[in-house]
């Protein structure tokens, strides 16, 4: 433990009872109720001020030589974001393993990576913690790594540490073992761990301090300006004390939106204003709405448990359109009157029956689409959806799309790149291109980038026009434009956010501090 | 999106340009291919899924031929007759019934070359044969067997051969359980009585598919000419597959022959090169782009996306197209191949004149005018996940889970379910700010989603607000003041407070917001021992309502 003197008194003779505040002498008193000492916490308490207002009137006191200020730090130790979700998870070199076994004890480097579910970008390091705690024998053939591991890997003294200062949240270095002062260095290095400071102050009166007595206390100088110093013209007889103009005020925290939340409702203004209408579906939806109505064949990767959230119970819903669901069928099996070959597969009301965490906002578009048939349409949803992945800096199991929809005769192609890029300029997103892309539901199908003054060339959008095979369905007669971006990535441009957990941030001071300018 | 390694000076001397990487970049930019990085000769490249015919160097090439103007038009793939025959037996029906094939002969194995084959084959199985599901391919030397094969479906015991990369004779069985190929594919059969098995007549096996391949045929450097068995459970697929593969080998300078496929009652001969064909109406085409393209712009656009073309009337073409494209499945379809050789970066963007008057949902104008109130109030707004941990919301809080929607699949146990209420996620995010400045006022205004059988969805989703003050010292007065404050200035009718019990609150200082009868939120100061769960040290109260509920008109 640090304890140190933090400031001497200064016998310069300054001391004198007319210069004491308000504040001063509340503290002084407090201290002197409490014997001779007392730490900041129980004279907040016992006086009712705030901690900023006590520190400033203790600071005063001791540059009077009236009080001793002793300051105790402690350091301390908190898993940050990454250290806590190992903490959960297990360390990734434990997981890469253990994906390896259930594997069969050997597979490929991407295999392994995918069955485990860990971020590309981490692998080299993960290999390294692999080779150095020889939980599996790593080699190379053709070109390609493979990782073969024997034995389950059981969580090790560094997981172990890490659950621990995770059940505690934070733990003071000197109370742990010094036998894991390795380990935690170990942690530091890896970047898990984060050590910060707490003061604990204690304040003592100096012998003058003592022998002021504070109810002599009087002073012609008056610091506060009362009704009753005016109403009574008591204010003539007395002098108002100067104050410290520049001295910086006690922090006050406004109550405050939050930033991501208002770059929404920015978004939205511009769509408004654009002449869009709102509108929103369920987060738990049906596969039909989801997919089949999107012509997505329900043997698509995307349909596939990896990609998409499923319901635990209740398992199934309710196909409640059922001319919808006959069209869509046939148009799967063999194209219907659409025109189109279709996918030629047995379609399956089961499978479309299945509940899901919704996966695009595409799924908003098609229930949109199924009640309003009459043109013009033009139909915005900005709202969560949710794919599997585990949380990190660049990942996140559920994100925000901005899915937008322009219906009518005579929409074209041309309407759709208009559209983009008129938005990308009025949210300020400057120059745009475009190129060929491909989604099932979409054809001739857009994906847009635009340029951003640090990272390049960012993917911005994913559009099309709608294909005849999800339209006619629908009876729909017209062409309808569509388009869905990824709104974090978006907001994390716009707010200066690295990290794509700051945007459900769990900081208050960050939020306190997070202006609201873009 | 897929993505494959292809030479930069490979696909140079396959286009037969030089190509500065500039232009290449530009050009491929504007198919559906994107290049992701260049180092050295190595370019990584990303193709969209729809077109496994660009899954390698030979097919990018062919198509960047088109574009460039160095080669238009289809390209006529000659086939011969060869001695290839393939034998289906009629046990394979059940299993994996279709197959097809094809010699090719006459190709010089370069690096560039066997990379190439052997990453398409890669690539395929990857995307459009769906993991190998669907289709396999196996690839063999042909000059070591029989061309007389018999593709049958034998029981696991019966099978006998040494696989490929092992070193004994091996049973069906074995081969499922102890080869890291048979360990990774072995579900897709196991469950059948017989597994397929291509063999020659000397009964050495060529291949299990869609495992793997047998020792005697594989490939070599001396290796002069090939043979492709594609098997699988749509025929469709099967010969898509098998006409990609043999196109490519012949871009390669291959020649290729005919595998004739012997059922029970009749002879396909594969691979079936012939183009198929789609009439495409131009007036259609232009109203989809928003051009006004002539015939004869259609037609020279057309064939630089390597199709051939027939004219039918002034404003219609027959689109003559090549074997190898899986993806026509519409006149759309041709559309789009026209505006990518027409060029995207060529479509002049321009905005619709259609006059609509915007609109918002209700429920975010009442979100909006709540917001601005709670902000008004003194808190801090905060956003937390919809997806969350049942023992954040039921367990630590000694509230009921029965309404909970849970995720089958989840990857984390933090994220396993949605949240049916918010409360708790805002009480998880005070005790992760023990260290900060208090008072801590904080509110969300977010979706809950419970289950409710009356749905389609079995569910509904709610917008709720929540609100927690927290300090050294608080009483039921200082939420309630916030909650009353908040009602009166939204102009909320009909609500009053009933007493009420709730295992996270302190009897005797919790209440139910109802409106006219119906329950609509709840307010109180959380009970010490939730509060010691979340390891929060200061006293909380808090209140939640469903503001479509208590707004209701």
């Amino acid at each position: 433990m640090l304890s140190i003197q933090m400031c001497h008194v200064r016998n310069d003779g300054l001391t004198t009872m007319s210069e004491l505040r308000q504040n001063e002498i509340q503290v002084l008193s407090t201290v002197k109720e409490f014997g001779r000492k007392a730490n900041m916490t129980e004279i907040i308490d016992k006086t009712g001020l705030t901690d900023t207002a006590v520190m400033r009137a203790t600071l005063a006191l001791s540059e009077r030589g009236l009080v001793e200020i002793y300051e105790t730090r402690n350091d301390l130790i908190r898993l940050n974001q990454e250290g806590i979700s190992y903490a959960q998870l297990g360390l990734p070199e434990s997981r890469l393993v253990n994906a390896v076994l259930s594997l069969g004890g050997e597979a490929s480097i991407d295999e392994a990576i995918s069955k485990s579910h860990l971020s590309d970008d981490i692998i080299p390091i993960v290999l390294g913690w692999i080779n150095k705690k020889r939980l599996a024998s790593i080699h190379k053939r053709k070109g390609i790594l493979y990782l073969q591991a024997t034995s389950k890997v059981e969580a090790d003294e560094d997981e172990q540490t890490l659950r621990l200062i995770c059940d505690k949240g934070e733990v003071r270095s000197e109370d742990l073992n010094p036998s894991l002062k390795n380990t935690l260095s170990r942690l530091k290095n890896r970047n898990l761990l984060e050590t910060y400071q707490k003061v604990d102050r204690e304040i003592e009166l100096t012998s003058e301090g003592f022998q002021i007595d504070v109810s002599d206390y009087q002073s012609t100088a008056i610091t506060a300006l009362t009704s009753e110093l005016i109403t009574s013209g008591e204010w003539k007889n007395i002098t108002l004390r100067e104050y410290d103009i520049s001295a910086s005020p006690p922090s006050i925290y406004p109550g405050k939106k939050n930033a991501y939340f208002e770059f929404m409702e920015e978004a939205r203004r511009i769509l408004l204003a654009m002449g869009f209408t709102e509108s929103e579906g369920p987060l738990v939806e049906l596969e039909f709405w989801n997919f089949d109505v999107l012509y997505q064949a329900q043997d698509h990767p995307a349909r596939e448990i990896h990609d998409s959230y499923h319901i635990e119970h209740p398992k199934s819903g309710v196909l409640d359109v059922r001319d919808l669901v006959k069209r869509v069928k046939e148009t799967h099996e063999n194209g219907w009157k659409t025109d189109s070959t279709g996918w030629g597969y047995k379609w399956s009301k089961k499978i479309a029956e299945r509940l899901m965490l919704r996966t695009q906002t595409t799924a908003v578009s098609m229930r949109y689409l199924a009640s309003h048939k009459v043109s013009p349409i033009k139909m915005f949803c900005l709202s969560k959806v949710f794919r599997p992945d585990v949380l990190d800096a660049k990942h996140s199991m559920e994100f925000t799309q901005l899915e937008g929809i322009v219906g009518g005769k005579g929409i074209n192609l041309r309407h759709l790149l208009g559209f983009l890029k008129t938005f990308a300029s009025t949210l300020g997103l400057g120059e745009i291109k475009f190129k060929p892309g491909y989604f099932p539901f979409t054809e001739p199908s857009v994906e847009s980038f635009v340029k951003h003054p640090k990272l390049g060339w960012v993917e911005f959008v994913g559009a099309g026009m709608f294909r005849p095979e999800v339209l006619k369905p629908l009876d729909i007669d017209f062409p309808v434009i569509a388009w869905g971006m990824g709104f974090d990535r978006l907001a994390m441009i716009a707010l200066g956010i690295d990290d794509i957990r700051d945007i459900h941030s769990r900081k208050l001071d960050w939020l306190r501090e997070k202006t609201l300018m873009w | 999106m897929p993505t494959l390694n292809v030479g930069y000076n490979d696909l140079c001397g396959l286009v037969g340009r030089e190509l500065p990487i500039g232009l290449l970049k530009e050009k491929l930019f504007l198919m559906k291919c994107e290049v992701d990085s260049l180092s050295g000769d190595e370019l990584v490249l990303e193709v969209t899924s729809d077109r496994p015919d660009l899954l390698c160097a030979e097919g990018i090439a062919r198509e960047l031929r088109g574009l460039l103007g160095i080669e238009t038009g289809l390209v006529n793939y000659k086939l011969t007759k060869s001695d290839l025959k393939i034998y289906v037996d009629r046990s394979i029906t059940k299993v994996r019934p279709y197959i097809a094939g094809a010699l090719v002969k006459k190709l010089e194995f370069t690096d560039a070359f066997v990379k190439q084959i052997m990453q398409l084959q890669e690539k395929l199985h990857l995307t459009y044969c769906r993991n190998r599901t669907k289709v396999s391919v196996g690839i063999h030397d042909a000059e070591t067997i029989t061309h007389k094969l018999t593709y049958a479906g034998v029981r696991p015991e019966k099978i006998r051969f040494t696989p490929l990369d092992e070193t004994r004779e091996m049973n069906g069985n074995e081969i499922l359980e102890s080869t890291p190929k048979g360990r990774e594919y072995g579900w897709i059969i196991k469950s059948f009585p017989v597994y397929p098995l291509l063999s020659d007549s000397d009964a050495k096996v060529l291949s299990l598919p869609p495992i793997i391949n047998g020792i005697v045929t594989k490939v070599t450097p001396e290796t002069t000419s090939l043979i492709l068995d594609v098997t699988g459970t749509d025929m469709k697929l099967v010969n898509f597959v098998n006409n990609i593969m043999v196109s490519s080998l012949v871009e390669r300078g291959g020649i290729a022959e005919i595998a004739t496929i012997i059922y029970n009652r009749k002879k396909i001969d594969t691979p079936d090169l012939s183009p198929y064909r789609r009439n495409l109406n131009l007036s259609y085409a232009n109203e989809v782009l928003g051009l006004d393209l002539k015939p004869g712009q259609v037609s020279s656009l057309l064939k630089k996306m390597r199709y051939g073309i027939k004219p039918r009337s002034k404003n219609s073409l027959t689109v003559i197209i090549p074997a190898y494209r899986a993806d026509i499945m519409h006149e759309i379809d041709l559309v789009e191949d026209l505006a990518i050789a027409y060029g995207y970066d060529k479509l002049n963007p321009t905005m619709p004149m259609s006059a609509t008057i915007g609109s918002e949902r209700n429920i975010t104008k009442l979100t909006r005018k709540i917001r601005d109130l709670m902000v008004g109030l003194g808190f801090i707004e905060v956003l937390n996940y919809v997806m969350t941990s049942e023992n954040t919301i039921s367990y630590k809080m000694d509230a009921p889970s029965e309404k909970i929607v849970k995720i089958a699949n989840p990857l984390s146990i933090d994220f396993s379910v949605l949240r049916n209420w918010l409360i708790p996620g805002l009480l998880s995010f005070l005790s992760f700010n023990k260290h900060v400045p208090y008072p801590q006022n904080i509110f969300e205004c977010g979706e809950t989603v419970e289950i409710n059988e009356i749905t389609p969805t079995k569910t509904i989703n709610q917008r709720k607000l929540a609100a927690l003050v927290c300090n050294h010292k608080i009483s039921y007065e200082d939420i309630q003041s916030n909650l009353y404050s908040l009602l009166r200035n939204a102009g909320a009718n009909g609500w009053s407070l009933h007493r009420t019990e709730h295992s996270s609150f302190i009897k005797g200082r919790v209440a139910s917001i109802k409106v006219s009868g119906v329950e609509a939120g709840i307010i109180g100061e959380i009970h010490p021992r939730i509060l010691e769960r979340f390891e929060i040290e200061n006293p909380v109260g808090a209140f939640e309502i469903d503001l479509e509920k208590i707004f209701r008109k």
